[in-house]
C-alpha cells in the first residue's frame, strides 16, 4: 500500500451526539500529504469541524482509526495531538487580550529563569522573535495581543502552535475573520509554511479560496467524505456539485402571487455596520407580498443572520426603512413588532429561541402570556395554560409529551419542534424564519414544509432563510442570494421553474462558485456572523 | 428500617447542601476541641444553645427576621441575574427613614406612621438599588461594583448625621433619639426581642412566592433570569422587567431595615445592621433564590449567630473562634451554591 507515503491517514471515522441526536460523521475519511495544503470543504452541519476536532484531541471518535506516518495513533487529548505534532487555530481566537504577543505565545511552555518558578519574560521574548525571524511571520512579540487587528492575533496563533512544533495545522474557516488584505498575507504564510515542510489542513466552504491556495481537497456531505482528489485538474464545478449534491425533482404547490397588489413587507435601502464601521448588509431593498414565500440564500456568514436579526428588531439598523402593512417598523422593539403580527424563527435555536431552564410550556408561551384566557387581571391560570400547550405538544410531536420537562432535556429536534409549535400557532401575518429543519428528521422536516405552506395560503408573507437547496426551491416563490451583504442575484418564478429540472443556476450560487468571477469584487469585510 | 425514613436519609446523604453543613459542623468540631478546655460543653452550648431557653428561642426568631428579609431581597435580584451587592446599605438607609418618620410624627394615628415609614424605607432602598442597574443600561457601568459603592457612600453618609446633627447627647451609644412608643412592633415573647415584625417578614415571603409564581409579572422575571437573550426575543421588555426586579430587591433590603429599628432597638444605632445585607446573600444562595426556602435558609443563619453569641458567653470559646465556625459552615454551603450558578451562567453563555 502506498500508505506510509501519507502523513496523515483518518479512517472510517464516525462520531453520534447523543445530547442532539445528530449523526456528525459517519465513516469519514482524510489523507493528507507531507508538505501540502489541504482543503477541507463542505455545507453547514457536514461534519468538517467535528473531524477536526476529533483529529486535534477535542472530541473522542466512537469508531475509526488515526494514522501518523503510517503507524497508528490514539488522541485522548490535546495535549498528546501538540506531542504528535497536531495542533488547530479555532474559528473564534484563543488568546489572552491583556497578554503580549510572546506571553501567549509561550503560555504553559514558557522558558525558566534562572530562579525557580520564575519565567524570564526576556528569554521568551527572544525565543519568539527568533522563531517570527525564522517563519517569516511578521509580528512584534511584546505587542499587546487585545490591540492587534484580526489578521495579527491569528499569526499569533499561528505562532503558538509553531512554538511548540507543531507541523500538522488545521485551520478553521480562518478567513472568516479577516478582510481581503489579510486573507492575501494569510495565504502567502501558509506557502512559506507549506514549502518548510508544515502539512495545513484548511477548513472552509468558500470555493473560490480553494482554487487560490490548496493543493489537494476533501469534500465532506452529511458526514460522509463523497470526494477527495488534487485540486489541479479538478473542476470547480465538480467541487460545487460534490458539496450540494444531487438535488431531486421536488415537487411543489403552484402558487400564484399577484405583483400588482402593494408589497406586504418592503425593505428599502437597509444598512447595518459592524462596530469598525464596515457594512455587513448594505443598501438592501426588497419587497415580500401576501401570500407569498421570499427564500434568502447563499453561502452562510454572508449576512443573512445580521438580516433577520434586524428584520425582527434584535440589532439596531443604521440606515434605511422597513415597512410592515404600509407602516415603517425600524424603530419598534421586537415586543412591538411581535404585537403587530410579526414572528420570528431564529437560527439560533438554543439560546435566543428557548430558555433551556424553562419548562416546555414556559417556552411555548412566552410571546402570549400576557393576554387572557391564559392570564386573567395578571394572574396566570394554570389550568389555562395547560389546555393551550397541550394540544400544541401534540400537534407538533413535541417529546416527551409533557409541559413540564425542561426544555434543557429535550433532543436538538424537539427543541426546535417547540419553537415551530410557538410561533406558527401565533399566526403571524409576516414570519421570518431561519434555517428552520436544521436537525430535523424528514418526517418533522416535511411537517414543517406544511406548516409554512399553510401559512402562506392563509396569505400571510414569509422570509425563509435557508442554506438547503431542496428547501429553497420547494418552498419558495422567489428566491435572493445574498453575498457579501449584497443580494448577488434574484430569481424569478419562471427561472425556479426551470431550475426543477436542471437547477444549475441555483447550485451555482449557493455553492459560491460565482465568487470565482471576481473574487476581489468589492471590499467588504465579512466580520461578525 | 421504613422505606420513607430510608429515603429521607439516602437523599439527604447526596444533597450537597447538607453534606457542606456536615463539613462545616465537623470542622466546627476540630476547632473547639483544639481550643476549649471543655469542648463537650462548648460544643453542646455553641449548637444547642438558642435552644437553651424561651429567651434564646425568641432571640433566635427575632434575629431571623431581618435575614429573612435581606435574604428576599438577594434572591430577587439574582432571579432576575442582576447583581445587587448594596443590600447592607439599603439596609442602613432603610432604618435611618424609619427611623427620621418615626421621630418627625407627630402625637397621633401612628399606625398611619408606621406604614409611611415602611412605604418610604421601601422606596427609597428600591431607587437606590434600581440607580446601579440604570447606570448599567446607560453607562455600562458592572452593577456589582455599583451597588457595593454606594452602599458604602450611603452607610458613611448616614453615620455622619448619626454622629452629627441627629445624634441623642444623652444617650452613650452613637444613635438617634427613641422614636415614639406607637411606633414600636409589639413583643411577641418579652422578654426576648421577638416582636411581630415576624409577620411583616413572612408575609413578604409568602407574597414574594406568590407574585413570582403565579402572575404574569413573576413569570416575565424568571424568564428574564434565565434567558435574557430569549426574553427580549419572546417580546418581554427586559427593561421594564430589571426595573422592578431591583426595584423589589432594594425595598426588602430597606424594609428589614426598619422593621429592625421599629421592632428591636426603637432607634437607629450606628453599625447596628452589621453583616444583615451580606448574609442575606448568603441565606439566598443557600435557598437556590427560591422566596420559601429562605425562610429555613434564614433561620440556619440566625441560630448560628445567636450560637455564636450563647457559647462565647456560657463556655470559654471567644467570639472570634465562633465566627470561624460559622464562616466555615458559610464558606461550604456558598462555594457550593455558587459552583452551581456559576456552572450554570457558563453553559448559558456557551449555548
Amino acid at each position: 500500500m502506498g500508505s506510509k507515503m501519507k502523513r496523515l491517514r483518518m479512517q472510517q471515522i464516525s462520531k453520534y451526539y447523543s445530547a442532539n441526536n445528530v449523526q456528525a460523521l459517519k465513516d469519514a475519511s482524510l489523507e493528507a500529504d507531507q508538505g501540502a495544503i489541504h482543503g477541507v470543504v463542505g455545507e453547514n452541519g457536514a461534519g468538517k469541524t467535528t473531524l477536526m476536532k476529533i483529529l486535534c484531541g477535542m472530541e473522542r471518535e466512537d469508531s475509526g482509526a488515526i494514522f501518523l506516518n503510517g503507524s497508528q495513533i490514539r488522541i485522548p487529548n490535546p495535549k498528546v495531538a501538540y506531542r504528535y505534532g497536531i495542533g488547530m487555530v479555532h474559528q473564534h481566537f484563543r488568546l489572552i487580550d491583556s497578554f503580549t504577543v510572546a506571553q501567549n505565545v509561550g503560555l504553559g511552555v514558557e522558558p525558566k529563569g534562572r530562579i525557580p518558578f520564575w519565567i524570564s519574560s526576556k528569554r521568551l521574548e527572544e525565543t519568539v522573535f527568533h522563531l517570527t525571524q525564522q517563519t517569516g511571520l511578521r509580528l512584534d512579540p511584546t505587542g499587546i495581543v487585545g490591540r492587534l487587528p484580526m489578521g495579527q492575533k491569528q499569526k499569533a496563533e499561528i505562532l503558538r502552535l509553531l512554538y511548540r512544533n507543531v507541523d500538522l495545522l488545521i485551520l478553521d474557516e480562518p478567513t472568516s475573520v479577516l478582510n481581503d488584505r489579510e486573507v492575501d498575507e494569510l495565504f502567502q504564510t501558509l506557502y512559506r509554511l507549506k514549502e518548510q515542510g508544515k502539512t495545513i489542513l484548511f477548513i472552509t466552504h468558500k470555493l473560490h479560496e480553494l482554487t487560490q491556495i490548496a493543493d489537494e481537497v476533501t469534500v465532506l456531505r452529511k458526514g460522509k467524505t463523497v470526494f477527495h482528489s488534487p485540486m489541479s485538474g479538478t473542476d470547480p464545478k465538480e467541487l460545487a456539485f460534490q458539496m450540494v449534491g444531487d438535488v431531486a425533482p421536488v415537487e411543489r404547490g403552484d402558487n400564484r402571487v399577484d405583483e400588482q397588489t402593494p408589497p406586504f413587507v418592503s425593505v428599502r435601502n437597509l444598512s447595518v455596520l459592524n462596530p469598525w464601521n464596515k457594512e455587513i448588509l448594505s443598501s438592501l431593498s426588497f419587497d415580500v407580498h401576501r401570500g407569498e414565500i421570499l427564500g434568502i440564500g447563499g453561502v452562510a456568514g454572508n449576512g443573512q443572520q445580521t438580516l433577520a436579526q434586524a428584520l425582527f428588531g434584535l440589532i439596531p439598523i443604521d440606515d434605511g426603512e422597513i415597512f410592515f402593512d404600509n407602516l415603517p417598523i425600524q424603530h419598534q422593539s421586537p415586543a412591538q413588532r411581535r404585537r403587530s403580527g410579526i414572528g420570528y424563527i431564529p437560527e439560533d435555536r438554543l439560546y435566543q429561541g428557548s430558555s433551556l431552564y424553562a419548562t416546555i410550556s414556559e417556552n411555548l408561551i412566552v410571546d402570549r402570556f400576557r393576554h387572557p384566557p391564559l392570564c386573567k387581571k395578571g394572574w396566570l391560570s394554570s389550568r389555562s395554560i395547560r389546555n393551550h400547550t397541550d394540544p400544541l405538544i401534540r400537534q407538533f410531536r413535541i417529546e416527551p409529551a409533557d409541559g413540564r420537562t425542561r426544555a434543557g432535556l429535550l433532543s436538538g429536534g424537539n427543541i426546535q419542534k417547540t419553537l415551530l409549535a410557538r410561533e406558527i400557532s401565533a399566526r403571524p401575518q409576516f414570519l421570518i424564519v431561519s434555517e428552520p429543519t436544521w436537525g430535523l428528521d424528514l418526517r418533522a422536516a416535511d411537517l414543517v414544509h406544511r406548516q409554512l405552506q399553510t401559512l402562506r395560503d392563509q396569505q400571510s408573507s414569509v422570509i425563509l432563510f435557508s442554506s438547503n437547496l431542496q428547501e429553497l426551491i420547494l418552498l419558495s416563490d422567489r428566491i435572493l442570494i445574498m453575498y457579501k451583504g449584497t443580494f448577488a442575484a434574484r430569481l424569478t418564478p419562471q427561472e425556479l421553474r426551470e431550475g426543477d429540472r436542471d437547477s444549475h443556476k441555483l447550485r451555482h450560487y449557493l455553492s459560491g462558485l460565482h465568487a470565482l468571477d471576481d473574487p476581489h469584487s468589492e471590499e467588504i469585510h465579512e466580520t461578525l456572523r | 428500617m421504613k422505606p420513607f425514613a430510608k429515603h429521607l436519609l439516602t437523599s439527604a446523604m447526596g444533597n450537597p447542601t447538607i453534606n457542606s453543613l456536615l463539613v462545616g459542623l465537623g470542622a466546627g468540631m476540630v476547632l473547639i476541641s483544639i481550643t476549649s478546655q471543655e469542648p463537650i460543653h462548648a460544643f453542646t452550648s455553641f449548637f444547642g444553645g438558642p435552644f437553651s431557653s424561651p429567651f434564646f428561642i425568641g432571640n433566635w426568631l427575632s434575629l431571623s427576621i431581618p435575614y429573612i428579609l435581606t435574604g428576599l431581597a438577594a434572591s430577587v435580584s439574582f432571579s432576575v441575574s442582576s447583581f445587587n451587592l448594596g443590600l447592607e446599605g439599603q439596609v442602613y438607609v432603610g432604618a435611618f427613614i424609619g427611623s427620621w418618620v418615626g421621630l418627625q410624627w407627630g402625637g397621633q394615628h401612628e399606625w398611619l406612621g408606621i406604614v409611611l415609614a415602611l412605604v418610604a424605607a421601601f422606596l427609597c432602598g428600591g431607587l437606590i438599588a434600581f440607580l446601579s442597574s440604570w447606570w448599567k443600561r446607560t453607562r455600562g457601568f458592572s452593577e456589582m461594583i455599583s451597588s457595593f459603592m454606594v452602599g458604602y457612600i450611603l452607610i458613611l453618609v448616614i453615620d455622619h448625621f448619626l454622629e452629627g446633627p441627629m445624634r441623642d447627647p444623652v444617650s452613650g451609644l452613637i444613635s438617634t433619639r427613641f422614636v415614639t412608643e406607637g411606633f414600636r412592633f409589639s413583643r411577641i415573647f418579652p422578654p426576648s426581642d421577638l416582636h411581630s415584625g415576624l409577620w411583616i417578614s413572612l408575609g413578604t415571603a409568602v407574597t414574594l412566592f406568590f407574585l413570582l409564581r403565579f402572575t404574569s409579572g413573576g413569570y416575565a422575571l424568571r424568564m428574564v433570569g434565565k434567558n435574557r437573550t430569549f426574553a427580549r426575543y419572546g417580546g418581554i421588555s427586559v427593561q421594564r422587567v430589571l426595573f422592578w426586579g431591583m426595584i423589589l430587591s432594594g425595598g426588602m433590603a430597606s424594609l428589614a431595615g426598619v422593621v429592625d429599628v421599629f421592632g428591636v432597638h426603637g432607634r437607629m444605632i450606628r453599625g447596628f445592621s452589621a453583616g444583615y445585607g451580606w448574609n442575606g446573600i448568603a441565606i439566598a444562595l443557600i435557598a437556590r433564590t427560591h422566596p420559601i426556602g429562605v425562610i429555613p435558609s434564614a433561620l440556619l443563619f440566625a441560630w448560628l449567630d445567636i450560637g455564636a453569641q450563647y457559647a462565647s458567653m456560657m463556655s470559654d470559646i471567644t467570639p472570634e473562634i465562633a465566627r470561624m465556625i460559622q464562616g466555615i459552615i458559610f464558606y461550604g454551603i456558598t462555594a457550593q451554591s455558587l459552583f452551581r450558578w456559576f456552572q450554570f451562567r457558563k453553559r448559558e453563555g456557551e449555548a
